[in-house]
């Protein structure tokens, strides 16, 4: 092979292996608020290019302090179609993760978790998945694996300093009836 | 995290009821088309419930339609201090073969229902349908008019080329011995009867 033929080859290797390991930006709308102020959103991603990823998902500002928890999920029959989580998280809180073997395959199932945490009203909320596509293939084979999640949204829980001056509030108009009484 | 795969509070008689009854209409999302190829397909499905209630969804796929392997996976979670984001699932199926229900997962205050369909032979067009009932379920409280509560599942489809894998078929020898094993049972029949009968 010439060496002007390598170096060209060379750097479409490379490329393809950057855009196999970009990864995408996915703009996800929150669903809500409901009634009781909850919001709602479903994660979905598709990979059909073996590779390092890292995917982002976008769901905009959040309007008021809240707690938030969420999943994610992936199913592969073998290694080389299946997702590997390395790692996730909302803004810096990490997702914990359980992976386990299903017919004879290692890390065929894996689930994410997402615990209740609280997050701050004006909040711009970002999860970031990364994770290898397709283990064992050269980075651009042509695979067929995804993922799904959710994210569940919460109004925060008032903090015990609140439910005092409501106590303290109802405890005030009892007495007031009481000294109203004959 | 801990406790991981301890159980929620339970909602068998729901599911239970919620088989038995006959839900409305279903409902059917836009065709899904599956990405990849050629041998190996993917898609993902997804839904937000924003009505409290029961609720019965079909997800088509489209793109590939002769035999696969087909697996697939969903998720739901939601925080039990506020039961209005609750998922209850009562049946999800891939062309009438049903997801496999994990235990619910729970940390605290969280829950996380998950399911897997593990590698199903099927003739395409392929579809999920998944049935439940979202919102309180059943639990005391007050229903309010809206709700938000999302799901989101993937499929995975392994176009099957060429023949089938054959079935395992017992080698000769194998019959033989079955053979011989019966032979050995009828014999010992007779024998039995014949002693009987002569007693």
């Amino acid at each position: 092979m010439k060496p002007k033929a390598l170096v060209l080859m060379t750097l479409l290797a490379a490329a393809c292996a950057w855009a196999a390991a970009a990864g995408r930006t996915y703009d996800v709308p929150l669903v809500g608020p409901d009634d009781k102020g909850n919001l709602s959103a479903p994660i979905e991603a598709s990979h059909v290019l073996a590779g390092w990823f890292t995917d982002t998902f976008s769901f905009g500002t959040l309007a008021r302090a809240a707690d938030i928890s969420g999943s994610l999920i992936t199913f592969g029959s073998s290694a080389a179609q299946d997702i590997d989580f390395i790692s996730a998280d909302l803004n810096g809180v990490p997702l914990s993760f359980t992976k386990t073997t299903s017919a004879g395959v290692p890390q065929a199932r894996e689930r994410g978790y997402l615990s209740s945490s609280p997050f701050a009203a004006g909040t711009p909320l970002v999860l970031t998945v990364t994770g290898l596509a397709g283990e064992g293939l050269a980075a651009g084979t042509a695979i067929g694996a995804s993922y799904g999640g959710t994210l569940t949204i919460t109004p925060a829980i008032p903090e015990p300093g609140t439910y005092a001056l409501l106590l303290a509030g109802l405890a005030t108009v009892a007495w007031v009836a009481r000294r109203r009484q004959p | 995290m801990k406790n991981k795969h301890a159980r929620a509070p339970s909602v068998g008689p729901w599911a239970l009821a919620s088989a038995l009854l006959v839900a409305g209409a279903t409902a059917a999302a836009a065709p899904i088309g599956l990405l990849g190829g050629p041998d190996h397909f993917t898609g993902t499905f997804s839904s937000t419930r924003t009505a409290p209630g029961l609720f019965e969804e079909e997800f088509s796929f489209t793109g590939l339609s002769g035999l696969g392997w087909v697996n697939g996976s969903l998720t739901t979670n939601f925080d039990s201090r506020e039961l209005t984001s609750q998922i209850v699932f009562s049946s999800v199926t891939m062309n009438g073969t049903p997801f496999q229900a994990e235990a619910d997962a729970v940390d605290g205050t969280d829950v996380w229902r998950m399911q897997f369909l593990p590698d199903t032979l099927a003739a395409g067009p392929f579809m999920v349908r998944v049935s439940g009932c979202a919102g309180l379920c059943g639990a005391a409280g007050q229903e309010p008019q809206t709700i938000t509560a999302s799901y989101s599942g993937t499929l995975n489809v392994r176009r099957v080329n060429g023949p089938l894998p054959p079935v395992a078929v017992p080698e000769p020898g194998s019959l033989a011995l079955a053979l011989a094993a019966l032979g050995a049972a009828a014999l010992s029949r007779r024998r039995g009867t014949a002693a009987k009968t002569a007693r």
